[in-house]
């Protein structure tokens, strides 16, 4: 087993607001390795963003942060600014047309981060540009680099993201629902980018979304996130067909799926509590069928269940072999 | 996007801004309450001559002295609030209702009719709003029908825009295509639904325009277009004060004073109003 | 089909034309057309729910909105029990067919309380007695399983979930026959999607209605529909019944598209038939067989011909546009040589 690119400890993130202090992110913790891509499934509003962008060193002006997050062992400063850790983290966003600068060649600002970051000469920047242009598999490179962001599909855009995100060399690339706005054929030549850069340039994926299928087909290990916190963790395989919460099982047979016909869909009752005053105990009881007295006392976290899954349900042994 | 980051903001806005609601409330209705009790709370008829006491200084029988002829200043002011006031809004309210129906009509049909709104109002845009509102009170004749009629005619094209702006692109909303397909009447649709929904609009935009128009009856009176003397009314106050400037500085600047927050009234009463009415 | 036929697309099609500035109009220059929808035929049984899937853009939405007559069709019309709908449609006539839309956000007026939203419909159209306007209000919440107390409340006091049932209580208010949801859950949280399927299908069950539900991804028509249509650049690709739709496509647009909808029960895809590019653009659509720069099959004979809608042999209620659909290619196929743009 490698060292971990990635290590989250313990993350609180809260941030102020009006109605009161938000707490986005409440006590998570998880690990990375290279070439490995984890999701993170959640609800919106579930913490996924706020969390990504602690990751990056981005958290907003009104935002304070606790716990640990480190890069091939750098630390990530919370509280903001520059360092070395944060250089080597991407992010590829949701909305592709938004996240590219209108008025800039779309070349351009993918050779960008060669040249200044990376201090190549413009000639080998250009011939850098080109070749992860090709990498992430735009036909025609040449005739693109001169394309504005306009002038492309939304799959291209997003491919032209992907590789503005490979362009700094990064170990982590941190990808925000990115093929949300994609249609399906479109998304899934997207999905199995990822899988191919993955193989072959080493580096880890954060793949964070609400569709369990997405993660089901690129992840090797996922994280169910909710009010702030993982609920449950694990391989693929144990988290979404051994499930240990009841929260994880409540969402798989609450989405329809292509591959299962007319098993009938039960629906989640209730809504997620609010995070300005997310109580104690678990987070999950006012909807859980399986609550008892004990889960609305006390801190839960992850523990172990067995070598493929952690699960932070007290009751996760009634669970076994539910699913 | 969730519950909180959609309406937290919004909502830090909201508190601030129906703070200037009601400051610009509070103001305007000082102001409307002086301008209505005039008549009990100063001692004086704004139009006697009082040649015993011509251009006396500020003092406790005259608060804000007397003008060239002896009338209290501060009597003068009130009843040229009452003047001004109702002018202002009065004038505003003809262009408003035909601006925002013609406009709604051209957003929704489309076609001819938004055709023939639309050449209307770029033509009448044109021109220079105040030339031309001075130009057309000069021809009709000094005084207050002329001020109302000019306006009606002027004034309309800015809420025609604007409203015809946002009922086009109420039109392709979510909601107005369910009330088509619930078999609503174009009537029903237009003034039920899409007008709530676009009205705040050319409402900030009529507390603006009220300005505007008090500042012109004023500008129109100061150059004897507009009020005809011995009405008291802001702009010949400060027309005939004009004269006796560096001696008696209050004459011309108290009623300039007067406009000013008036105007600062009900900007302040549109910033708020834009925030108090947006649905979200 | 369930039961006989209840609503006909007999041809329909709709084009959108550009916005022509002045200077075009001097210079004479043509507008340009934009086929959101075009030829578009199909059938639907009483009691049915037929599935329309489709990637953006590919006119789903157009088709809805000229099914409940938003939009005047360019050509073809709708036939409602054997009768088409005048051009301008009857204020009764409108009540036959109604619409749920996708933004659970934008589809309710923002000034009116979902009672006062409610009570509009009904008295509009009679639909009760004027004193039983009020409690009909609240019998229709209660079919769509809200409280009562939530009529005095305004949209944006719901979540998203809560007001697409809102929707289809005011679209079911009128009692209409057909009921079209136009990708009625994309907008919400996957675990709401559920409570608004389940209560699409025990509606369709309870009162008898006739569904058309219309959606990007293939799983929520196969939870709901018994019947699929595939739509592609404007067109209807395939229809079928949904299991032969999910067990035997035969368009290969179909088969791509089953080939890349994610599933948590699939582990290994079918590469084979997924398939590379972005759809073209609907200003400028491609000859032949609008599918054939992305298809994986195309032969030359693609590029210049194309297929029309056509039944299988064995099963008229099957139907694909595809030249090799229902047959092989011929010996003398060529596959079609491509540039680098296709290969991905
Ligand atoms: N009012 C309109 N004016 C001009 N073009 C339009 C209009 N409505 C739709 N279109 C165009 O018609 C085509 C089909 O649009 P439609 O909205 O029906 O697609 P859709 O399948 O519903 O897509 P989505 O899943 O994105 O909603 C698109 O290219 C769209 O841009
Ligand atoms: N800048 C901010 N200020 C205040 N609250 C925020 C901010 N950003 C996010 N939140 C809140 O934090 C929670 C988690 O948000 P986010 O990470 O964006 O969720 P997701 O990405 O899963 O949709 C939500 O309750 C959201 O409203
Ligand atoms: S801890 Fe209790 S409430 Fe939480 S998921 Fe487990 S059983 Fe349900
Ligand atoms: S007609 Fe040709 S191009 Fe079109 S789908 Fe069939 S094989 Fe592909
Ligand atoms: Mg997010
Ligand atoms: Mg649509």
């Amino acid at each position: 087993m490698s060292a971990p690119v990635l290590q989250v400890r313990d993350l609180q993130v809260r941030l102020s607001s009006p109605r009161g202090v938000v707490q986005a992110v409440r006590g998570v913790s998880f690990d990375v390795e290279a070439g490995h891509t984890h999701g993170i499934v959640g609800e919106s509003g579930s913490g996924k963003t706020t969390l990504l962008r602690a990751i990056l060193g981005l958290l907003p002006g009104n935002a304070t942060a606790g716990g640990a997050i480190s890069v091939s062992g750098r630390p990530v400063p919370l509280a903001g600014g520059r360092s070395k850790a944060v250089e080597g983290v991407s992010i590829v966003f949701q909305e592709p047309m938004t996240a590219l600068n209108p008025v800039v060649k779309v070349g351009r600002q993918i050779s960008e981060a060669p040249r200044h970051r990376l201090g190549l000469g413009r000639r080998a920047a250009r011939d850098r540009a080109l070749e992860l242009m090709r990498q992430v598999g735009i036909p025609d490179p040449a005739r693109r680099f001169d394309s504005y962001p306009h002038e492309l599909s939304g799959g291209l855009s997003q491919r032209v993201l992907i590789a503005i995100a490979l362009s700094a060399e990064p170990k982590i690339i941190l990808c925000d629902e990115p093929t949300t706005a994609l249609d399906v054929t479109v998304q899934d030549q997207i999905l199995k980018l990822f899988s191919r850069i993955s193989e072959e340039t080493g580096v880890a994926i954060v793949y964070v979304t609400h569709d369990l299928a997405v993660v089901a087909q690129t992840c090797r290990t996922v994280s169910v996130m909710y009010a702030g916190q993982f609920l449950e963790s694990g391989t693929i395989e144990a988290v979404f067909g051994q499930s240990r919460h009841p929260y994880t099982l409540g969402l798989l047979g609450a989405v329809p799926d292509v591959s299962r016909g007319r098993t009938p869909l039960v629906a989640i009752p209730g809504s997620p509590p609010d995070l300005v005053n997310p109580g104690e105990g678990c987070p999950f009881v006012p909807r859980c069928s399986y609550a008892r007295d004990e889960c609305s006392h006390g801190v839960f976290s992850l523990r172990s269940v067995n070598h493929h899954q952690s699960t932070a349900c007290i009751r996760s042994d009634a669970l076994a072999g539910a699913s | 996007m969730t519950a909180v980051s959609r309406s937290a903001s919004p909502k830090a806005a909201r508190g601030r801004r129906s703070y200037s609601l009601v400051i610009g409330a509070g103001l305007l209705g000082v102001i409307v309450v002086l301008a209505i009790l005039a008549p009990w709370i100063t001692p004086y008829d704004p139009l006697a001559h009082d040649l015993e006491s011509i251009l006396a200084p500020l003092s406790s029988d005259h608060l804000l002295g007397t003008d060239h002829l002896g009338r209290d200043v501060w009597t003068r002011l009130l009843y040229a609030a009452r003047l001004d006031l109702l002018i202002g809004v009065g004038a505003v309210i003809t262009p408003f209702v035909t601006g925002t129906l013609l406009g709604a009509v051209a957003g929704y049909y489309g076609g001819r009719i938004d055709l023939a709104v639309s050449a209307a109002t770029d033509m009448l845009f044109a021109f220079p709003y105040y030339v031309l509102i001075i130009a057309l009170v000069f021809s009709l004749g000094p005084g207050i029908p002329s001020i109302f009629i000019a306006m009606a005619v002027v004034a309309w094209v800015s809420y025609a825009r604007i409203v015809r702006g946002e009922v086009l692109s109420a039109r392709g909303q979510q909601y107005v295509m369910a009330a088509k397909t619930l078999g609503y009447s174009d009537l029903r649709i237009i003034v039920r639904h899409i007008l709530p929904n676009v009205i705040t609009q050319p409402v900030t935009y009529a507390m603006s325009d009220i300005v505007v128009i008090i500042v012109g009856v004023v500008t129109l009176s100061y150059l004897g277009l507009g009020v005809p003397p011995p009405t008291p009314d802001w702009g010949s106050m400060i027309a005939s004060g004009q004269s006796y400037l560096t001696t008696q500085w209050q004459l011309s600047t108290i009623p300039g004073i007067a406009v000013v927050i008036v105007g600062l009234a009900f900007s302040l009463i549109g910033d708020g109003l834009t925030h108090r009415l947006r649905p979200e | 089909m369930t039961g006989g036929p209840i609503l006909e697309a007999r041809g329909l099609s709709k084009a959108f034309s550009s916005r022509r500035s002045v200077g075009d109009v001097i210079l004479r220059r043509p507008a340009e057309e934009l086929q959101a929808l075009q030829d578009v035929s199909f059938l639907v049984g009483r009691g049915e729910s037929l599935g329309i899937v489709g990637e953006s853009g590919c006119g789903k939405s157009t088709l809805a909105r000229c099914l409940v007559g938003l939009y005047p069709p360019t050509a073809g019309q709708t036939v409602y029990e054997g009768k088409e709908f005048e051009q301008k449609r009857s204020f009764s006539d409108r009540k036959k067919i109604q619409i749920v839309f996708q933004d659970p956000y934008s589809s309710l007026n923002a000034r009116m309380t979902i009672g006062q939203a409610l009570r509009e419909v009904l008295r509009v159209h009679k639909v009760v007695a004027s004193g039983r306007v009020s409690s009909r209000a609240v019998e229709l919440l209660a079919l769509v399983g809200l409280d009562a107390d939530i009529a005095n409340v305004y949209p944006r006091q719901l979540s998203g979930g809560q007001r697409q049932r809102v929707n289809i209580a005011r679209a079911l208010a009128v009692e209409p026959e057909v009921l079209i949801a136009d990708e009625p859950v994309s907008a919400l949280d996957v675990s709401i999607q559920a409570t608004v399927l389940n209560l699409l299908a025990s509606l369709r069950e309870r009162l008898g209605l006739t569904l058309i539900l219309i959606a990007h991804d293939l799983s929520v028509v196969r939870y709901l529909c018994d019947r699929v249509a595939v739509m592609y650049m404007g067109r209807i690709v395939e229809i079928a019944s949904t299991e032969e739709l999910f067990e035997d496509p035969r368009h290969p647009y179909t088969q791509a598209l089953l080939a890349a909808a994610p599933s948590l029960e699939r582990k290994s895809r079918d590469d084979a038939r997924s398939i590379g590019g972005d759809p073209p653009s609907p200003f400028d659509l491609p000859s032949g067989c609008p599918f054939h720069p992305r298809c994986p099959v195309a032969s030359d004979h693609c590029t210049t011909v194309r297929p029309p809608l056509e039944e299988g042999p064995g099963d008229s209620l099957h139907q694909a546009a595809c030249h090799y659909a229902w047959a092989p290619p011929a010996p003398h196929h060529t596959p079609l040589t491509r540039g680098e743009e296709n290969l991905r």
